[in-house]
């Protein structure tokens, strides 16, 4: 990331080569559409170029803070939010994502990314349904609490419990 | 400053996943500037939100996004999402002589007229050129879009290929169906019912294997086809039964010259080089 600060293009390969097909990933189970997924693909990887002197290697891993960009990025898209009003808020989220740390759990920043996906997956797999599915609507979907409540056709007091029981597992399973 | 409470844990929480709507959001961040506790507890959140990102599967981008990327790097391009497009330059403010500074001579009154003109040119070439700039940040973006878009043609294009060749395949394999099969392989120990039979169609080199009666492999395994040229197994593909016994293998015959002999063995999943397992049809 240092070396994307000094403007050296070889740098924005290797993170590009290295975390591109993750971020897609994401970007394509947030959005279903591949041309949408990579044009915004292209364009978190570019705010990563212009803003590396914003990012703080003590505060969180890389590829967390891609995943953070691309998973607000995604967002806006999926809330139709105008261009217009991205731009504007575009700086106030980047401040979010660049102001709290991220901590992995114990053990995490070390595994490689299959090794991550399945311990991760057999910790949702470990949630009951409806709490798996109300974590995963506001992760890929974006969905505020109300939004999810909506969707799921839960009382909002359920789903907030859901959402909460559910994550205080998953730590529980992750760590 | 406020107090941190018991359900700032649960808001930290829905913030981490993003869930939480303008005006909770707002109370939320006004405690986190105070509480190191909550902020403790918020690293640890995120920390755990963003490892969901990797239970997606990976996705391989289309070699035109890099290019795209990098055409935009190395030319210094304009910022995300049309940043470029919305911040059309203003023509700068012109700049009026004050009555105390103008001359009543035609001269002078002349030379604040060019004065004035010239400004106005300039802040009309800076503004143009501005405008240039957004729109050439517009056709670029669009022409990475296509790139984008003609290669993911072209992938859907070579796919359609695929299918094309492997439709022709099935159709010469179906011709040679209807002749007399070139073997019948007979199930050997451990599937003693089971029957096969190779049709060839010596016009594409196609080579179909029908079997019947033959077991499900077992899991982790798989069986496979070898051709028997010149005393040496030469690998003809991999193929599975399903539950009634019944199972088929479209593929090449061996380059390596004609078959005397056809032979399926079972083989662990992926199949091997030479055959290693027990062999289960011949003919």
């Amino acid at each position: 990331m240092r070396r994307l600060c000094d403007g050296d293009g070889d740098a924005m390969k290797e993170l590009f080569d290295r975390h591109a097909s993750g971020v897609l990933g994401l970007l394509m189970r947030m959005l279903r559409r591949r041309g949408e997924a990579e044009e915004l693909l292209q364009e978190v990887f570019f705010d990563a170029w212009s803003q590396a002197d914003s990012y703080r290697p003590e505060a969180s891993a890389p590829k967390s803070w891609l995943m953070m960009m691309a998973r607000s990025r995604a967002i806006d898209r999926i809330r139709s939010v105008t261009s217009r009003r991205r731009r504007e808020r575009r700086a106030v989220e980047q401040a979010r994502i660049d102001g709290y740390p991220v901590e992995l759990p114990e053990g995490f920043d070390n595994l490689r990314r299959e090794e991550r996906s399945q311990r991760v997956a057999a910790a949702l797999g470990e949630l009951p349904e409806e709490q798996r599915q109300a974590i995963e609507a506001a992760f890929f979907e974006g969905l505020s609490h109300r939004q999810v409540a909506e969707k799921l056709g839960a009382p909002l007091g359920t789903v907030k419990s859901r959402i909460l029981l559910g994550m205080r597992k998953l730590r529980k399973h992750l760590s | 400053m406020s107090a941190h409470r018991p359900e700032h844990e649960e808001a930290v929480a829905l913030y981490a996943l993003g869930m939480l709507e303008d005006a909770e959001r707002d109370r939320l961040e006004a405690h986190l500037a105070d509480c190191d506790h909550c902020r403790r507890e918020l690293a640890l959140r995120r920390g755990e939100v963003v490892l969901l990102a990797d239970t997606v599967e990976a996705e391989e981008p289309s070699p035109a996004v890099l290019e795209g990327l990098m055409a935009r790097v190395e030319g210094g391009g304009a910022g995300a999402d049309g940043d470029a497009t919305g911040s059309v330059a203003t023509p700068p403010p012109a700049t009026f002589p004050t009555a105390a500074e103008t001359s009543n001579s035609t001269a002078t009154r002349a030379a604040w007229g060019l004065a004035l003109a010239a400004a106005l040119l300039l802040a009309f070439l800076g503004w143009s050129l501005a405008v240039q700039r957004s729109l050439r940040g517009d056709v670029e973006r669009m022409a990475e879009r296509n790139r984008a878009l003609q290669s993911q043609l072209d992938q859907r294009l070579a796919e359609l290929d695929g299918m094309r060749t492997r439709l022709a395949s099935t159709r010469a394999a179906l011709r040679a169906t209807s002749a007399e099969p070139v073997a019948v392989l007979a199930g050997l120990e451990g599937a003693i019912d089971a029957r096969g039979r190779v049709y060839h169609d010596p016009a594409t080199h196609a080579v179909l294997l029908a079997v019947d009666g033959l077991p499900e492999a077992p899991a982790g395994r798989v069986y496979q086809l070898w051709g028997i040229v010149d005393g040496r197994p030469v690998p003809a593909g991999l193929f599975d039964t399903s539950a009634d016994g019944g199972g088929h293998l479209l593929t090449e015959a061996p380059e390596a010259g004609p078959v005397q002999v056809w032979a399926v063995t079972e083989e662990p999943a992926g199949g091997v080089p030479q055959p290693t397992g027990q062999m289960v049809l011949k003919s």
